[in-house]
């Protein structure tokens, strides 16, 4: 007997749950045969979710996924994911390259596509909480208490500014496709009121979306991977833009424009 | 109509049952097939190359196949330092301080910037066609190639925010004592004689890829040489940011921010 024995059974072969192509009889993806069950049938961003998650959902979900898209990726290179691809543009890197190193950019904790974990796995949290017997009021003094009296609460708040003018722009996406408010969202609401009326402060599209698709049935894990390429198309336009001026004419920075702040200059 | 590809099948082809390699010889201890108790790079026992090696000059061993001569490892390693640091004002640099400051995942902040310095605007995306044209034109004097060189026909041969590069001109001198011997850096050198007066001259690209030429690297080993020996300053100004607060980093207000409207019209 040895230690290795779980590594023995993928020497020298490929094990797949999610499907593969079989040359001459097709391409098979999660129980699916991709040119006759998916081809034609289902939207790019249902085989997306069934991608990441190996169900494949409805349509309806399916399109708000897509809408919420277009709501994180818009083409302002002052976004951190952007500026790196403005910054390949007016590089003259490719497009394949800028898009990707913007999508690299955004796993971020700050923005982009890791606080979404903290986000769902936040208000699945306060969900126990309030469920075991805590007013909201009190879940959010706790939660304030965690960041040193700050009301920096997964999914609340927001980096240079307030307010979150995509919300209201997904609650009618939401209604026009026909989404009930379901119990996390509902939850999401009364802490925004109360956060509100404390702190000024309102939630942020990573609190709304998280909500929402905790009461869709999606994990933590699963709306990360459905969600990895989430801010691709903004940088793709932030690089376009750039590609198509004079190179290095992205932000060009003086020496002057930087201050050097480091120890006064020395011999070797 | 209907295309007759709805038939598919395999050509055929003969794929590699296992993968063959001139660098690295691996051996395994007997309890475990996956584990090494011995590693051999292109010959060399990795051990005796910690004891007896520099980076630099492993680094030359990995790429060529053998380690450098003495007078080889020193030109490699001043080329190493001349490219260490492309500033904190590259484009490359701004993007690994741009990942540092939003918090991306510090993983991740080498990649990006190295992605940034692929580009062909003062980076290293235009090295291996450099090298394949350097190698070429060094066979013949480099007068005949004046005209062309002013006339931005040569690769690299360029300007840097309108003028001849200063600092690669600066580079250039500073490598010459170590490089001259070398064929095509002595072609590129005097080529830069011709024409920096006419404030037209090498970028760090140009100086790269003749290095690499007369160490022996091959045009398509020099893209990604370069950005390797470009990391480090990279690295160093992303990671300075990583803990910084976002207000750290450069976020114009909207005064300063100019939307065209021509689109569309």
């Amino acid at each position: 007997m040895n230690n290795y024995q779980p590594w023995e059974k993928y020497h020298g072969r490929i094990v797949s749950s999610r499907g593969g192509w079989k040359i001459g009889s097709g391409v098979k993806n999660c129980g699916y045969d991709m040119m006759n069950d998916l081809v034609g049938k289902a939207s790019y961003m249902q085989v997306v979710v069934l991608n990441a998650t190996g169900r494949l959902p409805n349509k309806a979900i399916a399109d708000w996924i897509e809408t919420i898209h277009i709501c994180l990726s818009w083409p302002d290179p002052r976004i951190w994911c952007n500026r790196i691809g403005a910054l390949a543009g007016s590089s003259r890197t490719s497009s394949v390259a800028a898009s990707c190193l913007g999508v690299l950019a955004a796993e971020s904790t700050s923005y982009g596509i890791k606080p979404l974990i903290s986000g769902v796995e936040f208000i699945e949290h306060a969900y126990t909480q309030i469920e075991l017997g805590l007013s909201v009021d009190e879940f959010i003094t706790e939660e304030v208490k965690k960041h040193g009296g700050k009301p920096y609460l997964m999914g609340y708040a927001r980096p240079i500014a307030k307010g979150d003018e995509r919300i209201p722009a997904m609650e009618k996406v939401s209604e026009k496709l026909g989404f009930t408010i379901g119990k996390h969202l509902s939850l999401a609401y009364k802490i925004e009121e109360i956060l509100s009326g404390r702190f000024d402060e309102t939630m942020n599209i990573n609190g709304y979306m998280s909500a929402f698709l905790v009461d869709q049935g999606f994990t933590a894990t699963e709306v990360y991977r459905t969600f990895s390429a989430l801010v691709v198309s903004g940088v793709t336009a932030c690089y376009a833009d750039t590609a198509d001026r004079v190179e290095g004419g992205f932000a060009p920075l003086k020496t002057t424009d930087v201050i050097y702040k480091g120890a006064p200059t020395r011999k070797v | 109509m209907t295309s007759s590809s709805s038939s598919v099948k395999s050509r055929g082809d003969v794929f590699a049952s296992k993968i063959e390699t001139k660098i690295t010889d691996e051996q395994s201890p007997q309890h475990n097939p996956y584990h090494v108790n011995k590693q051999v790079i292109h010959g060399y026992d990795h051990l005796d190359l910690i004891d007896n090696c520099n980076f630099a000059d492993v680094i030359y061993l990995l790429l060529r196949g053998n380690l450098p001569s003495d007078k080889d490892s020193v030109l490699f390693n001043k080329l190493a330092l001349a490219l260490i640091n492309p500033g904190p004002r590259h484009p490359a640099a701004q993007a690994s301080i741009t990942a540092g400051v939003g918090k991306s995942d510090t993983v991740n902040i080498l990649p990006i910037g190295l992605g940034v310095y692929g580009g062909t605007f003062d980076g290293a995306g235009d090295i291996e066609n450099i090298i394949r044209f350097f190698r070429k034109a060094a066979r013949r004097p480099v007068a005949e190639f004046k005209e062309d060189a002013l006339n931005r026909k040569i690769p690299s041969i360029t300007q840097h925010y309108g003028d001849a590069d200063t600092y690669a001109n600066i580079i250039l001198e500073k490598l010459k004592p170590y490089a001259i011997e070398g064929k095509i850096f002595s072609w590129v050198y005097q080529l830069q004689t011709l024409i920096y007066s006419n404030n037209i001259g090498v970028t760090k690209a140009s100086i790269a890829a003749a290095i690499f030429a007369d160490l022996g690297f091959q045009p398509r080993q020099g893209g990604a040489l370069m950005q390797l020996l470009a990391a480090p300053g990279l690295l160093a100004h992303g990671l300075e940011f990583s803990n910084k607060p976002v207000t750290a980093m450069l976020f114009e207000p909207d005064e300063t921010y100019h939307i065209e409207t021509n689109y569309h019209e």
